[in-house]
């Protein structure tokens, strides 16, 4: 009987596709082409998560486009303190969409800011990246010079990348009032002063969402048409939220809502897709092992994850030639190394308990009695008869002095 | 009170102390089947075993079955099967190996497949550990053992009349991550899951599924380590290159692991070309490997 269902793929049906796959290598991703190729240059920007894919991108081969580099002489060291490399310019963790359209326009001269300078202590700190420079910049002067070249940066961002990866982060957001202008870090906290005259909280909904994301394809599109996005959705919940309301509460609606706004823009472009870094960090079959200790860092095991279903899925590599059918003819031994049964040693092992023997003084050659050693170990008796072992010494230096066995 | 006898290979210990937990006032006898049996006159001896017992829980194949009770005279026990657990994702580089000249396994029985190409071709302990690495490992089809593991796990809890139990078991397994110390040893937990299952053929109902059972784990004593590139492979936490024979053969580190089996191979009197390990494919060994060391192909 045909229904609707027959004919679908194993990765639309849960069995096959979720508890079916080997562990980290369930892959929502599918059946996404490889689109990424050799020679594209691939810039990332979003929240803290797209570090990590920054991170990876760099060192896997891929042409990562990073426009805003460490003067030269720069300590490597030092150059990465100060966020040089971290992103593909130095912009900072871009929590929200509207802050990256806001990012966009202020490249282009399309937005000024009220808000230039924000005071910490005795130095400058830029309000939409005030941790970019760890110390802070000497003066107003010296931090309104390096925005300019800054923006300079983040223009050919958007005008070389073919690809730009979009790691949504937040819906959560602090703005000014005057002019609507988005920080990614609410004032007071990392410089500035919170003034709830000059500045209120926001919370996009869904629809705000889409419609910024809209926003930004379309700006991205008139000055690089042939520019591609990847979105993804930051798996990494709120560390605090300014909702009247558990955190948990406030980080499901935030990924729903980007993850919504995310489907609906894929949906509505043909140069916009979905990465799902979310889902294999979510994944019930992840287990809950992708989260750290504090139930919010991603361990290492669940980027690795990540970027092993982004490299196989969306990327091609000049150097591709993996041979399933090579690999395949390798395994097919294995099941029948279950059919030789354990020996006698580790039966008895296992049934007369597992207690190591108590740790004894090496015996020398000259004082070992070949005899009674075989008398007292039969099995060792029985190997040596079998011609295993050329002798109970033999068997004593090899084996028998660090099981413990009895020597007399 | 019953008197349950448990015939099973190494997994016999494991599977006793959690029917102790799951039956207190049962006598559970731990019986491991000599299997195959020296002589007939072993058969009996074995079969005596059996005698006047009320439950046999075995690893037998259903053709020894038949052949040991036809032995047993008196008060014949119902029999409880219970499959052996093997597993080869985690451990794809362990394997049997033999000495061709005698046709004997190697003394200890476990071999690195990487280590028993290497003393074959004469290379040297550091030659060998550079063959320790993803690269090898993928094309050696090491991080593809998953799917035909499972294929095995599963026919075998097929061929044991449990084909229905496979997901109740499996699925609760594989949640926990490498379950397994070595291909055919499994961590205590995935005993205690299957004998869980088979103490519903024996009187329990569902509700055991979810009892808490701590017994011993009597298969720790070796462990086979857990690479550190398939644990990438399989995101999974633990890897290492920490060989544990026994509690007190343990190495730290391929060079350590290498030095201990040349030199075991060597005292045994294996001669290189006498290295033969089991049930791989050595061609693809020479294909991935022989290039990397300067080997004509």
């Amino acid at each position: 009987m045909s229904h609707p269902y027959a004919k679908l793929e194993d990765y639309q049906f849960w069995p096959k596709a979720m508890t079916a796959s080997a562990p980290g290598h369930v892959n929502p991703a599918l059946p996404m082409q490889k689109m990424i190729l050799p020679g594209h240059r691939i810039a990332t920007i979003g929240s803290c998560f797209a570090q990590h894919l920054a991170r990876h991108i760099l060192h896997s081969g891929l042409d990562y486009l990073v426009t805003e580099k460490a003067p030269e002489g720069v300590d490597p060291v030092v150059a990465r303190q100060r966020n040089f490399g971290v992103f593909s310019a130095r912009y900072g963790n871009v929590y929200t969409v509207r802050q990256a359209v806001q990012l966009f326009d202020r490249a282009f001269d399309a937005f000024k800011p009220a808000d230039v300078a924000w005071k910490k202590d005795e130095v400058s700190v830029d309000p939409f990246r005030p941790g970019i420079e760890p110390g802070g910049f000497q003066s107003p002067e010296a931090l309104a010079e390096d925005v300019v070249r800054h923006l300079a940066c983040v223009r050919e961002v958007f005008v070389q990348s073919d690809w730009i990866i979009f790691t949504l982060g937040l819906t959560e957001a602090w703005r000014s009032k005057a002019d609507g202008a988005i920080y990614p870090i609410a004032p007071g906290v990392a410089g500035g002063v919170f003034d709830p005259e000059q500045h209120e909280f926001v919370n996009f909904t869904a629809g705000e969402v889409a419609a910024d994301l809209c926003a930004f394809r379309d700006r991205l599109h008139q000055v690089n048409p042939n520019a591609k996005i990847m979105l993804t959705v930051s798996p990494v919940p709120l560390a605090a939220t300014y909702e009247n309301r558990h955190v948990w509460l406030s980080t499901t609606y935030s990924k729903a809502a980007l993850r919504v706004a995310a489907d609906e823009v894929v949906r509505k472009f043909e140069n916009v897709f979905y990465f799902p870094s979310y889902e294999i960090i979510t994944s019930p079959a992840a287990g809950n092992r992708y989260y750290d200790d504090d139930l919010r860092s991603i361990t290492e095991l669940g980027v690795n994850h990540v970027m092993r279903v982004f490299f196989r899925s969306c990327c091609q590599f000049p150097d591709e030639q993996e041979s399933a059918s090579v690999a395949q003819h390798a395994i097919d031994g294995l099941g029948k190394d279950m059919e030789i049964v354990c020996d006698e040693d580790m039966i008895a092992q296992a049934v007369h308990g597992n207690a190591s023997p108590a740790s004894q003084p090496a015996v020398k050659q000259e004082d070992f009695d070949e005899a009674l050693y075989l008398q007292l170990n039969p099995d060792v008796a029985k190997a040596v008869e079998a011609k295993k072992f050329k002798s109970g010494w033999h068997h004593y230096e090899l084996h028998g002095r660090r099981e413990g066995r009895r020597v007399g | 009170m019953r008197k349950v006898v448990v015939s099973s290979n190494c997994q016999t210990a494991g599977i006793c102390a959690v029917l102790k937990a799951l039956f207190p006032a049962d006598e559970i006898v731990p019986c491991p089947l000599p299997w195959p049996f020296a002589s007939d006159d072993n058969a009996k001896q074995f079969a005596l075993n059996l005698q006047n017992c009320d439950v046999w829980v075995t690893i037998a194949p259903a053709g020894v079955i038949d052949s040991v009770m036809a032995l047993v005279s008196d008060g014949k026990p119902s029999v409880v099967r219970v499959p052996a657990i093997g597993f080869a994702a985690f451990h794809p580089d362990l394997c049997y190996a033999q000495n061709l000249a005698t046709g004997e396994l190697t003394a200890y029985h476990y071999n690195s497949a990487i280590a028993v190409w290497a003393y074959k071709h004469r290379l040297d302990i550091e030659d060998t550990a550079r063959l320790f690495n993803r690269a090898n490992f993928r094309r050696l089809g090491y991080f593809d053992a998953w799917a035909t593991s499972v294929a095995y796990l599963k026919q075998a809890f097929e061929s044991y009349q449990l084909a229905s139990d496979f997901d109740r078991f499996f699925l609760n397994v594989q949640r926990t991550g490498a379950f397994m110390h070595s291909i055919n040893h499994p961590k205590i937990h995935v005993l205690v899951r299957l004998v869980k299952i088979i103490s519903m053929r024996m009187g329990r109902d569902a509700s055991v599924l979810e009892k808490s059972v701590d017994v011993d784990d009597a298969l720790c004593g070796t462990v086979w380590p857990l690479y550190p590139e398939i644990a990438h492979e399989l995101a999974l936490g633990g890897g290492s290159y920490t060989w544990k024979l026994n509690p007190l053969l343990v190495f730290e580190g391929i060079r350590n692991y290498l030095e201990y089996s040349f030199k075991a191979y060597v005292t045994q009197e294996i001669a290189p070309e006498n290295l033969q390990m089991l049930h791989r494919e050595e061609a693809l060994f020479d294909t991935v490997l022989k290039p990397q060391v300067g080997l004509p192909a």
